[in-house]
């Protein structure tokens, strides 16, 4: 991509910057971790920060930094791992009711609309009834409907693709709906992806954070850290550090996946007028 | 007594964007009555120049001039004084504009009439709306008024977008391109438009870049080159002996300057290489009704007809794009109904309309010229990229092949088209309006490289084209489509001295042997 603008290409940056070093810390947190995440009685409890606790210690003694570390790793390895699904299924399947004949463009439009318009915490919340809160119950819920956003912009930007004169012209020459896919529409639809994606991530991730801390997702005393936020609720008066701490790096996973969907859309609209020109 | 002074004055009017002139010191008087074209090429400056006389050129362009005025009933206004509400005030009184393709350039919206109304700045009775309108050649203006421009034909919506531009009788009219987008009938039915307006007293500015336009329009000729004048005068004289190697590249090689070719022995006996029989098809109304068509092996047959006529339905039908309701298609022995479309997709290929909007932007020539092998599963990785080389080269795109389509002229973007169309070695290949995206100059080799190419490699092709100059320099046979049918089909040699139908007699009156010729009845 041509970075030639100003303002939100930088945003970009930043926010890739950001999410570089969140996903390296937390990739790293064996060797970064100065405590186990669930050791207790490493220090005081409900001590705030120190030089030996960076990030203070819980009411069990346990390092605060230490767990936020080992937490993020089960929420990003888990939204990146679901998010690749969604995209990918939901990507090729929006693609597929595009190209597909007259049935199944209307079969599965209207599938796609009414996966849409279900909310997917609420179908997370019904599967948890049935089966009990759980992290991947609660994951497994959300994505039977969180597939669908991707699936709608797919079908609509391959279906645009196809009607480009450039589509016809090849479809007129003998090309299948393989090569259509993959000449016509993948190059169209892999920007409007990417961004979708990274506006999806974030909130997946705030969406897996928001179910724990309801109850409803990781249990203790997983440091995923939704659970971590629920934990520290209690002491938010005497120890504010232990909601601060996980809210924190919530806050900053997901405002830097927002700048970069932000400077991703921009730098492709400028893109597609270089095109266009 | 002193020469009455010109209705429109511009002296020394540049045009630049940043430091990049786009107009430079261009002198211009038109007096009301005339008639000038402005005759250049795409990226001349023509638009920028009818944008300067309405106070639209875009951002951050700026405009200079010595004078630059429009001289109405109440005196002349200086155009470089004014600010956007003056600017408003002159637009459609004291000049109006026509585009090129009104149809697309007034709102969807509304209906004709409504957007007269606002045009004309007065209340008009519905008698006083039809009555302008059949002023513009409408015999029966009821259903237009009630119309969305959308659903006008080219020619029609172009004649609403000038009554629109003339309802409150401006001073000057500028009209870009206003013909480019149709067909000879509709272009002479505007043309006429035009010249009436004129004979009212408007001065008119028109831009084009097709010189037979040029010569039925204008009294005056003002030829562009890169945003300089270069050639100026009486049409009768630029146009019939110009000064300017510009000039004289666009008059020389417009397509009917090519000579005809000379006919070529076709041998109808073996298995013909189409063969369309009661061909039907219909959309929301019959757009083919019973085409008849048959194009022997080698054989170049070409298909005329007016806009709305079904030649771009016929186009689509024949390459499996549309599946006819009825009738047959056998393309180089293949039957789809029996065999697939597919299979007949291998033996008829499109060279399609527009060039570089029809080549994919992420795939090099090469790659696109190799594609229909790839989609017919012909040869191997490495012979497919041989035989595209040969292609391009035989195409004069020798060693371009890495390129992509937007590194390409547009003239280089249709050869590479040719050369697609041409990769599997089809019985058939269907060209659709090959050259009406192009420039004149760029139009004649086209139609030079396809005559040569179809002829070397013995392919037939079916040539569709509203442009009867095109047609006749291509092709063996002319057939003429109206109405979703073929009313006449004859060797192109007899199409003007023996036409089959009165139709193919009025399209052979629109595009002269010579539309110089046409200058004699102004003189």
């Amino acid at each position: 991509m041509r970075a030639g603008g100003r303002r939100r290409p930088a945003l970009a940056g930043v926010g890739a910057a950001v999410l570089a070093a969140v996903v390296v810390a937390v990739a790293l947190a064996p060797w970064l971790a100065p405590f186990e995440p669930s050791e207790q009685l490493v220090g005081p409890r409900l001590s705030g920060p120190s030089a030996a606790h960076w990030l203070g210690t819980d009411r069990f003694g346990r390092d605060v930094a230490s767990r936020l570390l080992h937490g993020g790793r089960e929420t990003l390895a888990l939204a990146g791992a679901v998010l690749v699904v969604l995209v990918g299924g939901g990507g090729l399947a929006g693609a597929l009711v595009a190209v597909g004949g007259r049935w199944v463009g209307a079969v599965g439009q209207r599938l796609i609309d009414l996966a849409v318009s279900v909310p997917a915490v609420l179908v997370a919340l019904a599967f948890v009834g049935l089966r009990g809160p759980s992290l991947a119950t609660v994951i497994g819920g959300a994505s039977l409907v969180w597939w669908a956003p991707f699936a709608r912009l797919s079908c609509s930007v391959v279906r645009a693709a196809m009607a480009q004169p450039s589509a016809v012209a090849a479809r007129g020459l003998g090309a299948g709906r393989i090569e259509l896919l993959r000449h016509e529409g993948w190059p169209r639809l892999r920007g409007p992806m990417l961004v979708l994606a990274a506006v999806e991530a974030g909130q997946l991730i705030a969406a897996i954070a928001g179910l724990s801390f309801l109850g409803f997702g990781a249990q203790p005393p997983s440091p995923e850290w939704g659970a971590m936020l629920e934990e520290g609720r209690a002491y938010l008066s005497t120890a504010p550090h232990l909601v601060y701490a996980p809210g924190s790096a919530v806050l900053l996973t997901v405002l830097a996946l927002t700048c970069i969907s932000e400077g991703l859309r921009e730098g492709l609209d400028r893109q597609a007028q270089v095109v266009v020109q | 007594m002193t020469p009455p002074s010109p209705a429109l004055l511009a002296e020394g009017l540049t045009v630049a964007y940043g430091r990049t002139p786009v107009l430079e010191h261009v002198d211009l008087a038109v007096a009301g009555g005339e008639v000038v074209a402005v005759l250049g090429e795409s990226g001349s400056g023509k638009s920028t120049l009818l944008r300067a006389f309405l106070g639209l050129v875009p951002a951050p362009g700026a405009v200079e001039a010595r004078h630059l005025e429009i001289r109405g009933p109440a005196g002349a206004v200086d155009l470089l004084a004014l600010g956007g509400r003056g600017w408003r005030a002159v637009r459609g009184a004291l000049v109006g504009a026509v585009f090129q393709d009104s149809a697309l350039a007034l709102t969807p919206l509304r209906r004709v009439g409504s957007l007269l109304v606002e045009a004309a700045g007065q209340p008009l009775t519905l008698d006083e709306q039809a009555e302008r309108l059949g002023a513009c050649g409408f015999a029966d203006p009821g259903p237009v008024l009630a119309a969305r421009c959308w659903e006008l034909s080219g020619g029609m919506a172009q004649r609403v977008g000038m009554a629109l531009a003339t309802a409150r009788a401006p001073a000057v009219l500028v009209a870009d391109e206003p013909t480019t987008a149709l067909d000879g009938l509709a272009r002479a039915e505007v043309v006429a438009r035009l010249r009436a307006v004129a004979a009212n007293g408007a001065a008119l500015v028109v831009t084009t870049h097709d010189v037979a336009t040029a010569a039925a329009l204008a009294d005056r000729v003002v030829v562009l080159d890169r945003g300089r004048v270069v050639e100026s005068g009486p049409a009768r004289e630029v146009l019939g002996s110009p000064a300017h190697a510009r000039t004289r590249r666009l008059v020389s090689h417009a397509p009917w300057s090519l000579g005809l070719p000379p006919p070529r022995p076709v041998d109808t006996s073996g298995t013909p290489a189409l063969a369309v029989a009661g061909l039907a098809k219909r959309f929301d109304r019959p757009v083919l009704r019973g085409v008849d068509l048959t194009v022997a092996a080698g054989e170049v047959v070409g298909v005329a007809g007016v806009s709305g006529a079904g030649k771009s339905t016929l186009v689509r039908c024949l390459v499996g794009l549309e599946q006819p309701e009825e009738g047959d298609i056998v393309a180089g022995g293949v039957d789809p109904r029996r065999q697939g479309w597919k299979a007949l997709r291998r033996r008829v290929q499109l060279v399609p309309q527009d060039p570089r909007a029809s080549l994919n932007p992420w795939r090099t020539a090469a790659q696109a010229v190799a594609d229909p092998l790839r989609y017919h599963r012909a040869g191997a990785a490495g012979a497919r990229r041989e035989r595209a080389e040969e292609l391009l080269e035989a195409v004069g795109l020798a060693g371009l092949g890495s390129r992509y389509p937007t590194e390409l002229s547009t003239g280089q973007c249709q050869r590479a088209a040719i050369a697609r169309a041409l990769a599997v070695g089809p019985a058939l290949v269907v060209a659709d309006e090959p050259v009406s995206a192009l420039d004149t100059h760029t139009q004649a080799e086209i139609v030079a490289l396809l005559r040569q190419v179809v002829t070397d490699s013995g392919t037939a092709a079916v040539v569709v084209s509203h442009d009867l100059h095109v047609l006749e320099r291509l092709c063996d046979r002319i057939a003429v489509l109206d109405d979703g049918r073929i009313v006449s089909d004859q060797p192109a040699r007899s199409l003007r001295s023996q036409p089959a139908h009165s139709l193919t007699a009025a399209l052979a009156g629109c595009y002269p042997t010579d539309p110089l010729d046409t200058l004699r009845s102004f003189a």
